[in-house]
Formats: structure tokens, C-alpha cells, sequence
């Protein structure tokens, strides 16, 4: 790890220098994307945000809490609660600096590294961008204030320091806030012009729609991450302890960190509904590939994980409750709940279709199990993991009660109808799962909301009978704090990791959402980072970014333990130190290992970007088989080509093309295939096919206008009909280039209207031509339906004027060419508006 | 030796597989070994907390390993050298059945909605996958002719794959490897907007995108053979024969 | 009164209503047998207005039973396009057919007045139980009966007059294949195929041979036909598995062939591109494959009732004087194999394996008609080229059949092409290292292919060892004037060359195995070192 750490340290010190070079630089092209060395931008780019991230999470989470911790204890007079809200501080106040750092590094990575995608966001949120140093400012020097001011605001001040805690809060939230506009932005925009990507207005921008429900989500997650990391570390803590009193201390700090993380974690799956029912609303296509889709594998290592966090929660809660005497009262009620917990984290985890081999899948009759292809449905999920959070509540509530003994007269009567509450809001929960299967899609989304209700509302009830029920309860037995088995410690370890690499997965997600694009919709990413990895590629990408994360933690962490040392207890713990943390290293290790073998084991998908052009794609070096899949696609789509032209066989106006590539020697011996197919494209009438009449559009000119890149691909597309692709980017002409350009506008100020009165009157050009179905069936002259797709409006002009001249193939010359004369100017132009009117969409 | 935890959470390992495996199948039909591998691995991980979450269990639980890891009577020497000897043979045939080249053809993994694009070109028009909606739905009263169009259009084109009944079983399904697929049911079309199905429709296997490989679908592109107004007709042919309405667009186009 | 009026009315309005949603679409909504999929379903959809009915369970020349209807609505017919509609309840197959007896109210009333209605059901008697030696006997009768003409000497439906056989509309109708015995539309039991003996199939050229053949003949007959084939179409294999032989085998011949697994792969009309193929001249292929680890050989087998060489007359075909519409019609016994119209010449039967062309990877497959302009595939193809030698049949088929029965043997050259779509196919350089046989007896082909795994050209397929490598199947009837895309194929399947377990398994597993007994003793050495240091504390310490 020592290794990788120096080498990033040596690739951002460079990346600094760069990053000093292009400002120096000013003026000039700045390119799209810049590569560092070998090494993948994408790659740098999200391992250093998630590491970022994560440490964001836990600065901004920790003071959350502590601000809690500390208002509990001013209320309490206990000074252990005081206490442990300033320990926590020191772990954020620690982790600030890192934090700083790792942002600072990944502007400096955006910039020199996505130069245009920088220079973009930073043209749409220029003025939130001032605003974020403010805060950041504001932010650190309240938590100065805070820290330092700890012992001098104490006493009757006490109120003052708290209300510097709930500033610091504010700032924190902002900041968050903040940050996610961007993000989001990036996913959802708003507020700007879909087609230039203009700014219209900041505010829509940063209020975009998946703005608050990711506010809400990483509020929340934020503070569970901060709760679980806090935990860790008293878990560690307690291992290294010296002292009976150290070890009850950290017991009991590990306990509340347990406890914020879970509680905290019970309304997240909420919350992570709300973000993906506003990202499904939003746009069917990131619904699709978030559920349905590229991403839907991911949910089921999401679920085992969720699984983990919510069975070691639990478990950590019944070992603990070895050291309250009078628990073993409620043990012997574990066994079902881990039976609850074991059947929903089954659902929970059922995939709706399986990976199976062709044998097995007959053997179910196809890819959906027909018992548990059921659970693989949102009713079945949804079920489940409301009844993990009132079993995890009820462990709780035992725990909770387990050296306590009610004395209030109703007792019996109380904690019946407690139970009565649980099992209703169970019934209830399971009822809608059930009744989910028998009704519509949008029925069914609304049972969602119903279900979490109950169970909040369970929540609620139970806890406000219980505190009435153990007011003034008979304690009946001590907590033995500092005895719990070091095992527990471990559950808090996997509870941390797990939410890690969980935070990780779900970052992939989100960032995954959004496909090859930058912003979605709005700017292409082109570079050849563009495609997604596989999840067993994001795996190792998440896992070094937690193993990154908890290695930093724990550094800073032996940091800030250096001082309090001498005040803690005697020296000379290194060993047994340096023993628990290897023991624990090895178990995360483990831990993050299984992971990765999950993440690997499930089925692989890449996500590669479609194949489309877009105007600053190089086509020109792509690899072949590519380059020929487009010009199919602009051959038979933009190109409008196969309205004319056959491949294998002649076209219905047009000879076929499939020799086209070996007819450049026959037609134009002096050009090259690729030279001759060009020319063919963009001056038509330089050679015409015996028995065709001149009546090619050149294609780069409206109104098709292919690119220079198109012009490109369809030759090769063309070239590969019948042989080798020779054609290089020298064969198209410079011209071309340009010549979409300086397309004349459209005859628009004739009538249409009129001009079909003309058409099926005055012209009587009804009598040998179709349009749309109308007109003389015979087949005298060609069908106009489509003339204003295929041709430009010279060529028609030119077709009425001097009907001889240009005569398709299949016809024959007799047109008369008095149009032009019986026919009034404002006649004709009308008659030419309706003729640019036909684009193959008949207006009845 | 019933009492004993270690060996009840062997009973309880065995009982999870016997029922994963044969109960499961009993009861339905059987699951692939992917999903028995994951089940037994959360079973494994529940059993061990539940042993693990009482001091006096967790010691009876481990007291058994340790004591013939000491080797503490002769019966826990014998024991012990078994299990020195069979648990590396396991663990080495475990290995060969992994490393061994497979016998088993790659389990067909399949997208189940791989995800639209932004809008397709179809001959040549632009149609929004996010916007457009069927456009014949506009004119309530040529409903019925639009579906008898439609039925015209399956009955011609669509039904000798996926069936009378749309069911995915036309007579020519037992060709296919995956089967057409089935309209009926809450998966396909109850949960698809019109313009997904269009492009569906209108792009066949071959427009499917690159994540989707490797779909193997037969089906055709039908951009080529039948007109837009044909692909609209026979899709408001499908929702009403089905008897479910499409997803609507108007809460997927928000924002766009 | 009024309620059982209303009921009858609701029942003959269901009727109308459940013909018209699932009927009418094939059957015609005059139940004239002329609906809008009537082209493109197999084989033709039964006019009802004739009442002649195919599947019965009366006599012969009588109209069906309710139930015999309502039992092929609920059921469906096997091997054509009529499915099972048993998800419509009984109430409403009840009044579907109520409703389609209306159509041929004329046919009902005539035989009314002769006194054949209500209809007598066919003396059936007792099924016998089935011996090797009433199998014996039923292959005596059969081939003393002139079954063969018809439906081969094997059964494959190739007899000498097979391809001349004109149903009651005058068109021509193929005889059952017996060795698809899930394609037998009344069944595959033994009394399904008794019955239809018995009844015969009216409008087809299978009579009743209830007054022919004695009873106790017909039961060995049937008998015999049911020992040709299984009730149950076989599962289709997920691959075709080459396992290592030191030396391929020189000739399809060989006993090696004995050994390998057979696989069996359904093939389909090609449907995806039009001109579709709706009536499928083949519907399945079975597949061996052996390799030597420098060469793979194939070996197919289909069914094809006719050896059909390009340009050659077709049998029963040519000297038709009326002119055929474009349109096929046939039904025939209890399989009526294909719709086929004979065309005056017929086109050369072939055959095609498709690869992925270069290095193929499992996950990735072109698309499945020839693949396209960026997934082009490499097929290996036969044509028939009339260059076969004839051959004596062998000598039972002799004896009274001396001249009907011919055999067709040797070697063929293949071709190697590259396609990328369907028009779009060229013929890759000569000097392909491809071989063939061919063997052709009773309605049955065989063929042989050899090739290197390897080749120099990137466009061809490059076999490799342990790879899963995708396969897919063609064939065509030329009879049929089955020829380009118009042809049958199967879906992707594998084709897996087995490798050699190389030493790097067995360094690995043993690695493994030496790694786990390190690690268990270093456990033993753990528990002893914590017991010494502290006795009272062996189980809490290991927390």
C-alpha cells in the first residue's frame, strides 16, 4: 500500500506542475482531455473523489452528532458525554485537513485532466463556485472556534458553544448542499438551453431535480458513515485499551456510534427510493439502466450488503446485551428474530432473473425462477426491508429494556398493546407486499410510501409507550461496561467497511447513471475513459478506494492519538497496538476480499457508448469494424441513401452500390476507390451510372449535409461492401468540411397550401405524379412524396424549369417545360413551398 | 453430541442445502447453483452470528475445534489427523472443479431492459425515445381501426413467434435461444412506454446496444419492412389485445 | 324462460366474441378458412364450411364429436401452427365450437337427412400389449400394406410417390415424417395412431384402412410406427461437445463416431428477413464432432425427404396443367409434413455451418441471419451439385422394392464464405482446407466436415481449443425451392473442442491443498502456543 500511496504522491506533484504550466499558458487550444502518463484520467479522477468523499462524509457527519452528544450531556451533567462529543470533534478536526487536501487535489485533477468539462461546469456555476471557499472558510474557522474554545466555553457558556456547533453544522450542510447542485447537475441539468448548453438561469440550474432528494440522501448517509467510522474507531480503541476505565469508555463510545449509525441508517433506504423514483421520472432511459438495465446486477451485491450492515447491527446489539445484567431475560428471543432477518435478506437478495446455465434454466422454465422469480419484484423488496427495520428496532427496544423493569401499574396492558403496534405495522407491511402482486404498476408504486409509514409510525408509538412504560423502571441489573467480547468490536469493523465500500458501490452508481455523457444530454464525454467497467472492474476501483480511506484514517488517527498518549495511560502499548491493528487489517482485507470475488463472480457487462457521430468524435483513427457499423447507420439513417439506392440489388431511382468499391477503375481510372466514392458523394453529376439521370444531391450540402465525418464513414461503409477499406482522412476533402455550413436557407416565403392547390389544379401536375398517395397512380413520373428529403431545391427548381435536363432513370422525357412560363412568380414559389414541404411526412 | 453448537449449526448447514437444493425443486421447480451458492453463504453468515451472539454458546461452539485442535484424547487425535488429512483433499477438489477447463456452456446472461437511446432515426426521421408518444392515439375515434390494422400487422408479421396469445410461443418459438418474447405478464410491455417498444420494434437485435450483447435475439429490424404508421398500429394492437395500458410519457419527459 | 333465453343468447355471443378475438384471424370470419394469417400459418387453416375434419374420432366419412373440436381447441394440434387455447375455460372452447358447428349447419343437416348425424364413433377395441415381436409383425405389414410408397421405407416420408400426393383441394400434401412422432397431429399413442387408421383423415389421401387391414394388423402397424419414433420433441442441446481422438475419423463410417455424444438442435423458417420461409423443409439437425487438436470434424444429420439436385423436374410437379396459385394448401394424415407446392424444377438441396468469422469469444454473436457489416460470419457451405454416385440400396429394400430406394455416397467439396448480412456473402480464397461427405438413404442426409483449426485467413473462423465457440446451423429443401436466406436455421448454440487438462490444474489444486494443511497446522501450533500461555483462558482468548 506504502507503494501506491508514494506513487500517487508523485503523480499529483506532477499533476500540480501541469496545472501550473496550462494556466501559465493563458491563450491557446486547450484540448478536450489530457492523459497523465499512462495511467487512465478516469481512473485518478474516482479513486481521489471517492477517497474525497468519503472523508467529506465523515467531517460533515461527525459534528452532527457530537453536537447531539454534547446537548445530551449539558442536559444530563454527565461529563462522559461532553467528553466524547470533544472526541469526536478531534476526529473531525483531524480528518479536516485531509480533506481539504484530497479536494484540492481533485480541482487541480479536473482541471488539467477534463479541461473542457472544467471549463464548462465552472461557465455554468461561476458564481457558486465564489460562494464555496466562503463557506469552506467559514466552515474551519468555526470548528477552530469550536475546538479550541471547548473548555473555555464551558460552564454557563455552554450555550454559546453550542451554538457555535450548530453553525458549524450549517456551514457543513451548506457546503454539501453546495456540491451536490453540481453533481446532480451533471446527472439532471436544468436551467440551460438543451441544445447549446447555454446558461439560463444558475438558480434552475443548481435547482435541479434530483437536487433535494440527493441533499436528503447524503444528509442522512453522512451521518451513519460518521457514526459507523466513529464506532470503528472506539472499537479499536477498546482492543488497545490499557485500562478497565478505557475499556468501558470505549465500550460505551462504540455502543453510540453504533447506535447513530443505525437509527440514522433505518430511514436511508427512504430516502434512496425518493432519489430513484425522481431519477426514473425523470428520464425512462437512466430509469432503465439504474433498474433494469446495465446497473441491475449491482443492486444484488447492494442488497447483500445492506444484509451485512443490518445483521451485524443486530448482532452487535446481542452480544452487547452479555454485559447488562437481567438481558438474558430477552435472549432467548434472538433466534427469531435472526430467522426474520435470515428470510428477508433472502428476498432481499433474490435476483428477478437469474444466472443460470441453459440446462438449469429449462430446468426452471427460463430465466425467471416461477417461486422466486416473485421475489425479485419491488413488492417482495420492499416487504423485506420493512421488516428488517422493525426487527432491527425491536432489538433494540431489547436491549434497551434489558436491565430495566417497568413499575408504572399498566404495565401489562402497555406492553401488550406495544406488541399489538409491531405486529399490526408487520401485518400491514406484509399485506400491501402480498396485495402489490395482484394490482397495477402505479398502484403498486403507491404502496411503497404506505409500507414505510406504518412502519415510522410503529416506530414512533412503540418508543413513546416505552418511555412512559420504564419512567421511574425498576433497574435490575448493572452494564457492565468495557465487558462486551472483543468479537462485538469486530461487527463494528464490518459494519464500517461494509458502509465504505456500500458508499463506494452507490457512487459508482450514480456516476454510471449518467452513461459516456459529462452532463447529461447535454456534453458528450468522448475520451476513451467513455465506456463503463464491469462490475468486477468497479470492484477493485471501489476497494482501493476504501483500503486508501481506512489506511489515511487510521494514520491521521494514530496522529491525533500521539498527543493525548501521556494523559490516556502509561506507554508502551506499541505492540499490542500494532497486533489489533494487523488482526484487523487481515479482517478487512477479508472482508473487502469477498467483496471483490462477489463483484466478480456476478455477470460482466461493460457499457461501451453507442455508436453514434458526434462533431468532435475522431472518426478517422476508430477502429474499423466501427467505423463501418456507422456508415450503415448514416448510410440507411441521415444519409437518406437507401431511399435511392440498393445494396445488392439497384435501387428504386439509383444503381446498387454494393460494387461501388471496385467500380472506381472502370468509371475513373484515374481516381482511387476511395477518391472516386467521395467524389461521387459530394459532386454527383462528376460520373453518371449508364442509365441513371443526374439527380444526386450532393449529399454534404442541405439538405442532408453529412460531416466530413459521415462522408467518411459511409465511404468506408461503402468500400467494405466489396473489399478493403483503403480510405484515410486525406481523401476527404477540406471542403467538405465546411460546405454544411454555408447552406442557403429553404424557399419559405411561397404558401404551401396554395402551392398544393397548384399542384392538384393549375399545374396539373396530379396527372403524372404522386404525392402521399394522391395524384395519378399510373407512374408517369416519379413519386414526389419525398422530393425534399432527397433533393434540394435548385435541383427541383431546376426540374420544373427544365424538366429534360435531369431525368430519372425508369421514365421518360416528357414533362412539358411550359411550367415556368404559365405559371405566376408568387404561383411558382408557392408551388415550390409545397414541394419543400413533401419530406416524406404527408400534412392531410 | 446434540446439544453441542458446532455440530447443530452443521445440521443446520446440511437441513439449508437439503432444502435449497431438493426443497426448493419439491416445491417448484430448481434453482440455479449461482443462486444455491448465495443462499448458502447468507445462511452460513446468519447460523455463525447466532452461535456467535451468546458468550456461552460461542464458547460451547468453539470448545469442540479447540480441543481436537490440541488433541486433548486419543479420539481427538484421530479426529484431528482426518481432518489434516480430508480438509486439503477437499479443499484441493474444490480447486480442480474450479480450475479444470468447464464442460458447461457460459451461462446465458441477458439485459432484461437493456436502456433506449435518446431517439432513433427511423428512415431517416427523428424519433424521440423520451417525448414521442404514439401518435395514432391522438384521434380516439380511429381506434378501432388502427388495432384492426395492428392485428393485421401481427397476425402477418409477429404471431408465428410470439404466439396466438402473445405469450412468446408461436409456432416457431421452439427455434429460438432466448424465446420470443412474452407480451402477457407484468415484465414486458405493462412496464414500457410506447416509444420503447417502437424502438424495440423498429431496431430488432440488431439496434440493441452494445451492452446487451450477447442478446442473441432473432429479431428483425423492422425498419425496412414495415411503415411507421404499421410498427404504431400493431403496438396499440398489442396493449389492447393484452388488455394493459403503456407507461405513460408524461412523467418521463419532465425536465427534457 | 327468459333466463335460459338470455343464457343462450350470452353463450352463442361468446362464442362469436372468443371465434373472432382468436379464431377468426386464421379461420376466416365466414370460417372459410381464409383469415388474414392464412398464408403464414402451417399447414393451411381448416375451412370449416366444407365440415370436413381431419381428427375424429367416427367413423369414416362422418362429421367430428363436439369433443373431438373442443378437444383439439383445448389441446391444439402438434407440429403445425394451431396451439393449445386451454387458458380460455371451458365454458368458452364449449362455445366456440357450438359456434363453429354453425358453419357447417348445411354439412350437419344433409347428413341429417341421410341419417349419418349424429355421427357413429369408430370401433376402436382394445389396445394389445407391445412386444418386440407385434413390432416385427407391424413392419410386415407396413411394408406389405404399401405404407412405404408413401411414407418411406424408414418412414421419413420419401416413398416413390410421397411427392406426388394431391389432398382433396388438389393440391399437394407431403405424407407424415414417422420418425417425428411429436409432429403425429392426432397423437402419439398407440391408439392416437390406431385411430387414425381406423377413421383415416378425411380430405387427405390416408384413408380409413378399417375395412383393408384387420384389426389385429392395425394394432402391430401402429405399434410399429410408435416404436419409429419418441412422443416428445427432444430437449435442444445447449452444445455440440468434440471430445480428443488420436486420429479422425476417415469416413462417417467409422466406429469412432459411435462414441461422441449426439446433440440435437431445432432449426426454424427463416422468418427475419423477408422472403421468409413460413413453410420449413427442416426442422432439425443432430450433430457429433470429434478433434484431433489440430483438425475438427462435423457430423450432421437431417431429415430431407427428397435428394434434390438444381434444375433436376420435379416429381409430380411438371405435367400440371392447371395453373397453381401462390398460395400452398395441403393437409394430409396425422403429420402432414410441409406445405409444399412441387414447382416445375426444384432448386439444389444444402446445407451450412456458421461461425463467428476470426477468433470467436462466447459473449459476443453476430446477428443470427448471416451476421452484418461489423459482426460478419464464416459459413462452411454445401451445395448439391448432382455429383454424388448412385448407389445400390441395400438389400432388404430390395426385396420388392428393387428399384424405388437409391442410396447416394461420396465425397463433396465446401466452400468457405464470409458473409455480412444476408446479400451480402462472398467466397473466400480457394485452398480451403475444408472436406466432405455425404451420404444420402432414406429421406435421411448425413455430413461429414473436416477442417484445420486453424486457417491463414482472418475472415474465416479460427477454432481454439476449450473456448466455447458459437455454431449455428442452416439448411435447405431445395424440393421446396428453398435457396439463400430462404432457408432453416437454429438459433446460436456452442461448439467446444475439449482440452487437455493441462499440469497447471494439478500445480494449482495441489497448491491449494498444501496451503490449506499449512494453514491448519499453523492453527494447531496457534491453540497449543495460547493453552501454554494461558491455560484457564483456552476458549476466551480466541475472541
Amino acid at each position: 500500500m506504502n507503494k501506491i500511496n508514494w506513487r500517487r504522491f508523485w503523480v499529483v506533484l506532477g499533476l500540480l506542475l501541469v496545472a501550473g504550466w496550462s494556466m501559465a499558458d493563458g491563450v491557446g487550444d486547450i484540448p478536450p482531455y489530457r492523459q497523465f502518463g499512462g495511467m487512465s484520467s478516469r481512473n485518478i479522477v474516482w479513486i481521489v473523489a471517492q477517497v474525497k468523499l468519503m472523508f467529506a462524509a465523515f467531517i460533515l457527519g461527525v459534528p452532527m452528532f457530537a453536537i447531539l452528544i454534547e446537548y445530551i450531556g449539558m442536559l444530563t451533567k454527565d461529563e462522559k458525554f461532553d467528553k466524547l462529543a470533544k472526541e469526536f470533534i478531534k476526529l473531525s478536526l483531524i480528518a479536516f485537513s485531509a480533506t481539504a487536501t484530497l479536494g484540492a487535489i481533485l480541482l487541480f485533477l479536473l482541471i488539467t485532466l477534463y479541461p473542457s468539462f472544467w471549463n464548462y461546469m465552472s461557465g455554468v456555476f461561476a458564481p457558486t463556485m465564489w460562494i464555496y471557499p466562503v463557506l469552506f472558510f467559514a466552515e474551519s474557522f468555526t470548528l477552530y472556534l469550536y475546538w479550541y474554545g471547548w473548555d473555555w466555553l464551558s460552564g454557563n457558556k455552554k450555550k454559546w458553544h453550542l451554538m457555535l456547533g450548530i453553525l458549524l453544522n450549517v456551514f457543513g450542510t451548506a457546503l454539501v448542499v453546495l456540491t451536490n447542485a453540481w453533481a446532480t447537475f451533471m446527472m439532471t441539468p436544468n436551467g440551460i438551453d438543451m441544445d447549446t448548453g447555454s446558461v439560463i438561469s444558475v438558480w434552475e440550474a443548481i435547482n435541479n431535480a434530483t437536487w433535494q432528494p440527493l441533499n436528503i440522501h447524503r444528509l442522512i448517509a453522512n451521518a451513519v458513515f460518521g457514526g459507523a467510522i466513529a464506532g470503528a474507531y472506539a472499537g479499536f480503541r477498546f482492543l488497545t485499551a490499557e485500562t478497565d476505565e478505557q475499556r468501558a469508555y470505549y465500550d460505551w463510545m462504540g455502543y453510540i456510534g453504533n447506535f447513530v449509525a443505525v437509527s440514522v441508517f433505518l430511514v436511508l433506504p427512504f430516502a434512496g427510493y425518493w432519489l430513484g423514483k425522481e431519477i426514473y421520472d425523470h428520464n425512462q432511459q437512466m430509469g432503465i439502466t439504474l433498474m433494469g438495465g446495465f446497473l441491475s446486477w449491482l443492486w444484488i451485491i447492494q442488497a447483500i450488503m445492506i444484509g451485512i450492515l443490518f445483521l451485524s447491527a443486530n448482532f452487535y446489539l446481542w452480544v452487547g446485551m452479555e454485559r447488562i445484567e437481567g438481558a438474558e431475560r430477552y435472549k432467548k428471543y434472538i433466534k427469531y428474530l435472526l430467522i426474520v432477518l435470515l428470510v428477508c435478506v433472502l428476498v432481499w437478495a433474490t435476483p428477478h432473473s437469474l444466472v443460470a446455465s441453459l440446462e438449469e434454466a429449462r430446468k426452471m422454465g427460463g430465466t425467471h425462477h416461477p417461486l422466486l422469480g416473485v421475489l425479485g419484484v419491488m413488492s417482495a423488496k420492499n416487504t423485506a426491508v420493512n421488516l428488517m427495520i422493525l426487527t432491527t428496532f425491536l432489538s433494540f427496544m431489547l436491549y434497551r429494556r434489558g436491565n430495566k423493569e417497568a413499575t408504572v401499574p399498566w404495565r401489562v396492558k402497555g406492553m401488550t398493546a406495544q406488541w399489538f403496534v409491531l405486529g399490526l405495522a408487520a401485518t400491514f407491511v406484509i399485506y400491501l407486499g402480498v396485495k402489490g402482486y395482484f394490482v397495477d404498476a402505479a398502484t403498486r408504486i403507491g404502496y411503497a410510501p404506505k409500507q414505510v409509514l406504518a412502519v415510522l409510525l410503529a416506530i414512533v408509538v412503540f418508543t413513546s409507550m416505552d418511555i412512559a412504560l420504564f419512567k421511574n423502571a425498576k433497574i435490575v441489573g448493572r452494564i457492565r461496561w468495557g465487558t462486551i467480547p472483543a468479537r462485538a468490536q469486530y461487527a463494528l469493523f464490518l459494519l464500517a467497511i461494509t458502509f465504505c465500500w456500500l458508499m463506494g458501490l452507490m457512487g459508482y452508481a450514480r456516476s454510471a447513471l449518467r452513461q459516456h455523457w459529462h452532463v447529461y444530454g447535454v456534453m458528450r464525454d468522448t475520451s476513451p475513459d467513455a465506456f463503463l467497467p464491469t462490475l468486477g472492474q468497479a470492484s477493485f476501483k471501489i476497494s482501493a478506494s476504501v483500503i486508501i480511506f481506512l489506511l489515511m484514517t487510521s494514520f491521521v488517527m494514530w496522529l491525533g492519538s500521539l498527543g493525548s498518549k501521556k494523559a490516556d495511560g502509561p506507554k508502551g502499548r506499541g505492540w499490542k497496538g500494532l497486533l489489533v491493528f494487523s488482526k484487523v487489517t487481515v479482517f478487512g482485507l477479508a472482508v473487502i476480499f469477498g467483496f471483490v470475488i462477489f463483484a466478480n463472480r456476478i455477470p460482466q457487462v461493460e457499457h461501451r457508448p453507442p455508436m453514434e457521430l458526434s462533431a468532435d468524435q475522431d472518426v478517422f483513427s476508430m477502429d474499423k469494424a466501427e467505423v463501418v457499423a456507422l456508415g450503415e447507420q448514416v448510410f440507411y439513417g441521415k444519409g437518406t441513401c437507401a431511399l435511392c439506392h440498393g445494396i445488392g440489388e439497384a435501387g428504386p431511382r439509383a444503381p446498387d452500390l454494393k460494387p461501388v468499391g471496385k467500380l472506381a477503375s472502370q468509371h475513373k481510372p484515374d481516381l482511387t476507390t476511395s477518391q472516386y466514392i467521395i467524389e461521387s458523394m459530394v459532386d454527383p453529376g462528376a460520373y453518371i451510372v449508364e442509365g441513371y439521370g443526374n439527380i444526386m444531391p450532393a449529399v454534404n450540402r442541405p439538405p442532408i449535409s453529412l460531416s466530413a465525418q459521415e462522408l467518411f464513414v459511409v465511404a468506408a461503409y461503402l468500400e467494405s461492401l466489396s473489399g478493403d477499406i483503403t480510405i484515410t482522412k486525406d481523401d476527404v476533402p477540406a471542403q467538405a468540411e465546411s460546405a454544411a455550413a454555408d447552406a442557403g436557407p429553404a424557399l419559405t416565403f411561397g404558401d404551401p397550401a396554395k402551392g398544393r392547390e397548384i399542384f392538384f389544379g393549375k399545374g396539373i401536375c396530379f396527372t403524372c405524379h404522386m404525392v402521399g398517395g394522391e395524384g395519378s397512380p399510373a407512374g408517369i413520373g416519379p413519386e414526389l412524396t419525398e422530393i425534399a428529403r432527397i433533393n434540394t431545391a435548385d435541383y427541383i427548381k431546376e426540374s420544373i424549369l427544365e424538366p429534360t435536363k435531369v431525368v430519372v432513370a425508369g421514365y421518360q422525357p416528357i414533362m412539358p417545360p411550359t411550367l415556368g412560363d404559365s405559371l405566376t412568380a408568387r404561383e411558382f414559389n408557392d408551388l415550390m413551398a409545397f414541394m419543400m414541404s413533401l419530406n416524406g411526412e404527408v400534412s392531410q | 453430541m446434540i446439544r453441542n453448537p458446532l455440530f447443530q449449526a452443521f445440521l443446520l448447514m446440511v437441513g439449508a442445502y437439503i432444502f435449497y437444493t431438493y426443497g426448493i425443486a419439491v416445491l417448484s421447480k430448481p434453482i440455479p447453483s449461482s443462486l444455491v451458492t448465495q443462499y448458502m453463504g447468507i445462511t452460513l453468515g446468519v447460523v455463525f452470528l447466532y452461535m456467535a451472539s451468546s458468550n456461552d454458546v460461542w464458547s460451547e461452539f468453539k470448545r469442540p475445534i479447540y480441543e481436537t485442535l490440541l488433541g486433548l484424547t486419543p479420539t481427538h487425535r484421530t479426529v484431528r489427523l482426518v481432518a489434516l488429512i480430508a480438509i486439503p483433499l477437499f479443499v484441493g477438489y474444490r480447486t480442480y472443479m474450479g480450475v479444470k477447463p468447464s464442460t458447461q456452456a457460459p451461462p446465458p446472461f441477458r439485459t432484461v431492459h437493456p436502456a433506449n437511446p435518446e431517439s432513433i432515426s427511423f428512415n431517416g426521421k427523428t424519433i424521440s425515445m423520451i417525448t414521442q408518444a404514439n401518435p395514432l392515439r391522438a384521434d380516439a375515434a380511429q381506434y378501432e381501426s388502427h388495432v384492426a390494422v395492428g392485428k393485421r400487422v401481427y397476425y402477418q408479421h409477429c404471431f408465428y413467434c410470439h404466439g396466438d396469445t402473445w405469450a412468446g410461443d408461436g409456432h416457431f418459438a421452439r427455434g429460438f435461444v432466448p424465446k420470443p418474447a412474452k407480451f402477457t405478464g407484468d415484465e414486458t410491455l405493462a412496464i414500457l412506454t410506447e416509444s420503447y417498444v417502437f424502438w424495440r420494434i423498429a431496431k430488432g437485435g440488431p439496434g440493441l446496444p452494445r451492452e446487451a450483447t450477447p442478446w442473441n435475439s432473432a429479431m428483425p429490424a423492422w425498419e425496412g419492412r414495415l411503415s411507421e404508421d404499421e410498427i404504431w398500429s400493431v403496438i396499440m394492437y398489442l396493449y389492447d389485445a393484452i388488455g394493459k395500458e403503456p407507461r405513460s410519457q408524461s412523467s418521463v419527459g419532465e425536465g427534457h | 324462460m327468459s333466463a335460459i333465453l338470455f343464457f343462450f343468447m350470452l353463450q352463442s355471443d361468446l362464442g362469436a366474441t372468443t371465434y373472432d378475438k382468436y379464431c377468426a384471424q386464421c379461420h376466416g370470419e365466414q370460417g372459410d378458412g381464409q383469415g388474414i394469417a392464412t398464408e403464414f400459418v402451417m399447414p393451411r387453416p381448416r375451412n370449416f364450411t366444407t365440415g370436413v375434419f381431419k381428427f375424429r374420432s367416427t367413423q369414416s366419412g362422418q362429421l367430428p364429436l363436439e369433443s373431438d373440436l373442443e378437444k383439439v381447441v383445448r389441446e391444439g394440434i402438434r407440429g403445425t401452427s394451431m396451439p393449445s387455447f386451454a387458458q380460455l375455460g371451458e365454458s368458452e372452447i364449449k362455445a366456440v365450437v357450438a359456434h363453429i358447428q354453425g358453419y357447417y349447419q348445411a354439412v350437419i343437416d344433409r347428413d341429417k337427412e341421410e341419417g349419418f348425424y349424429p355421427p357413429k364413433v369408430a370401433e376402436m377395441g382394445n389396445p394389445p400389449k407391445v412386444t418386440d415381436a407385434l413390432i416385427t409383425h407391424g413392419r410386415e405389414v407396413y411394408l406389405q400394406s404399401g405404407c412405404g410408397d408413401c411414407h418411406g421405407y424408414e418412414g421419413r416420408a420419401d416413398g416413390p410417390s410421397s411427392l406426388t400426393l394431391k389432398d382433396d383441394y388438389d393440391e399437394s400434401i407431403l405424407p407424415a415424417n414417422l420418425n417425428r412422432g411429436w409432429e403425429f397431429r392426432a397423437g402419439h399413442e398407440l391408439t392416437d395412431i390406431f385411430r387414425a387408421f381406423t377413421t383415416g383423415l378425411s380430405g387427405t389421401p390416408m384413408a380409413s384402412f378399417a375395412d383393408a387391414i384387420p384389426a389385429d394388423d392395425r394394432w402391430a402397424l401402429a405399434s410399429y410406427v410408435q416404436s419409429l419414433s419418441v412422443g416428445e420433441e427432444p430437449t435442444a442441446s445447449a452444445q455440440v461437445s468434440a471430445s480428443i481422438v488420436d486420429q479422425l475419423p476417415e469416413s462417417m463410417d467409422d466406429p469412432l463416431w459411435d462414441s461422441a455424444p449426439e446433440a440435437y438442435f431445432p432449426l426454424t423458417g427463416q422468418m427475419m428477413w423477408a422472403p421468409v420461409n413460413h413453410q420449413p423443409g427442416v426442422r432439425s439437425v443432430t450433430v457429433k464432432a470429434l478433434h484431433d487438436q489440430s483438425s475438427v470434424a462435423l457430423l450432421v444429420s437431417w431429415d430431407d425427404p427428397s435428394f434434390s439436385v438444381a434444375g433436376a423436374e420435379a416429381p409430380g410437379g411438371a405435367d400440371e396443367e392447371d395453373d397453381w396459385g401462390f398460395e400452398t394448401e395441403e393437409e394430409d394424415d396425422f403429420g402432414d409434413f410441409f406445405d409444399e407446392e412441387p414447382a416445375a424444377q426444384v432448386d439444389a438441396d444444402q446445407f451450412a455451418i456458421q461461425f463467428p468469422s476470426g477468433f470467436p469469444a462466447p459473449n459476443e454473436r453476430p446477428y443470427i441471419v448471416m451476421g452484418d457489416g461489423s459482426n460478419p460470419v464464416n459459413l462452411w457451405r454445401w451445395v448439391q451439385d448432382g455429383s454424388l454416385a448412385s448407389q445400390q440400396a441395400p438389400a432388404e429394400a430390395q426385396s420388392g422394392h428393387a428399384n424405388l430406394w437409391t442410396e447416394y455416397k461420396g465425397n463433396v467439396s465446401l466452400s468457405s464464405e464470409l458473409a455480412k448480412g444476408r446479400n451480402q456473402i462472398s467466397a473466400l480464397s480457394d485452398g480451403t482446407p475444408l472436406k466432405g461427405s455425404v451420404h444420402y438413404l432414406n429421406g435421411r442426409y448425413h455430413l461429414m466436415v473436416t477442417r484445420t483449426l486453424l486457417t491463414d485467413s482472418e475472415d474465416e473462423v479460427q477454432l481454439e481449443v476449450g473456448k466455447f465457440l458459437p455454431i449455428l446451423f442452416w439448411a435447405w429443401d431445395g424440393h421446396r425451392n428453398e435457396k439463400e436466406a430462404m432457408g432453416n436455421l437454429s438459433a446460436w448454440f456452442f461448439l467446444r473442442l475439449e482440452q487437455p487438462v493441462d499440469r497447471s490444474v494439478y500445480v494449482k489444486t495441489a497448491g491449494a491443498a498444501f496451503l490449506t494443511a499449512i494453514l491448519l497446522l499453523w492453527a494447531i501450533r496457534a491453540a497449543r502456543d495460547s493453552s501454554r500461555q494461558e491455560p484457564s483462558e483456552v476458549v476466551e482468548s480466541a475472541t
